[in-house]
């Protein structure tokens, strides 16, 4: 009875119908070289992104007056130069694709520890950002704000910053937990 | 060997690759994404990885073996990302009736069975879910251990149960008609 499931199956799974066209292997080379392209694109657009930012930064800088929205931009501006830093490290550090010499289980663990170590780390992008928002809150906050409304506003930062956190452990837990079972398996 | 004679190689490889494994590949992406505009663009990764990956292919392992560990570390690439998020609930009539309407009775219960095997496969873990793919591609325990890295005592174990599991869910389905 078995074997005659099996068969029945193996023959429902070997005739279904197909549904795409099969695209020359021109065409996907083509497809192959817009996707770089683009990723090139992307980089560029980034690396411009950054230098715009800078310079805004550095010309409110030269703008203000009060020292700490000064001091506030400075780091916040440091902080920008420091997580970029770090994701193109991150990106340089990324082993090259070897989907056909890495068998299944071996990606699948890379994968599940690359993502675990990305919710892990997602610390290292956002507090560089913490003093520098601060200065320019409190900045901002000391001459039009009542004390009630300061911390109420610090409250507020703080609570985000636990909520992200939480999320970011539970991730990497969930993640860990499908590493340790494949580990055990 | 020249650049030249590398791309024709690398266009070579990808044609024959397809040629023997078009099918299969589609299959594959079928029971990654349910999601017909998902499912192309899986597809369509799967193939411009293929694609690039034979620049790096040196014989050292079999086409299939190759073919296969790309398609499945694609396709494992692609939706492990959702699952951490939250995953689909996947309903066996949503949509089937328009995509079947106007089909025969026997058509439309191939139709459904097949859905339900599609759902029972997205529903696995992703190892056991890849052993399950390349056994109903008919590969046996020693192919697929060679393709996940399993030993094939353990590719054994699984396939005994992905049977036990065809055998619960799958055929108790088509009696019940559900």
């Amino acid at each position: 009875m078995e074997s005659n499931a099996d068969t029945e199956v193996l023959r429902l799974w070997e005739q279904q119908s197909r549904e795409e066209q099969i695209t020359p292997p021109g065409e996907i080379q083509m497809k192959a070289e817009r996707l770089d392209a683009k990723a090139r694109r992307w980089r560029a657009a980034t690396a411009v992104l950054l230098v715009l930012l800078l310079i805004k930064g550095a010309a409110e800088v030269w703008i203000q007056e009060g020292i700490l929205e000064r001091a506030g931009d400075l780091l916040l501006m440091a902080a920008l130069v420091y997580a970029a830093y770090r994701y193109r490290k991150q990106r340089l550090a990324a082993p090259p694709g070897a989907l056909g010499t890495t068998n299944c289980v071996a990606f699948y663990r890379a994968e599940l520890v690359r993502q675990r170590d990305l919710s892990k780390d997602g610390w290292s992008f956002l507090l560089p950002f913490v003093p520098g928002m601060a200065l320019v809150l409190l900045d901002g906050g000391l001459g039009t704000r009542s004390t009630g409304q300061l911390i109420a506003l610090v409250a507020c930062a703080v609570g985000l910053f636990l909520v992200i956190a939480w999320w970011n452990a539970h991730t990497a837990r969930t993640l860990q937990d499908d590493v340790d079972a494949l580990d055990a398996s | 060997m020249g650049d030249a004679a590398r791309a024709a190689d690398q266009e070579q490889r990808y044609a024959e690759a397809i040629a023997a494994f078009g099918p299969a590949l589609e299959r594959l992406a079928r029971a990654y994404e349910r999601d017909p505009d998902k499912r192309r663009d899986l597809l369509q990764e799967i193939h411009v990885a293929l694609w690039r990956s034979f620049a790096r292919f040196d014989g050292r392992c079999a086409l299939w073996t190759w073919v296969y560990r790309v398609a499945h570390n694609t396709a494992t690439s692609k939706t492990l990302r959702p699952r951490t998020n939250a995953p689909t609930i996947v309903e066996l009539d949503d949509g089937l009736e328009s995509t079947a309407a106007g089909k025969a009775d026997e058509d439309l219960d191939r139709h459904r069975a097949l859905e339900r095997l599609h759902r029972l496969i997205r529903g696995l873990r992703p190892l056991d879910r890849q052993v399950m793919l390349l056994y109903l591609e008919q590969l046996d325990a020693a192919s697929i251990a060679e393709i996940t890295g399993l030993s094939a005592a353990n590719v054994a174990t699984r396939v005994h149960r992905i049977k036990q599991l065809l055998i619960q869910r799958f055929h108790e389905g088509t009696r019940d008609g559900k």
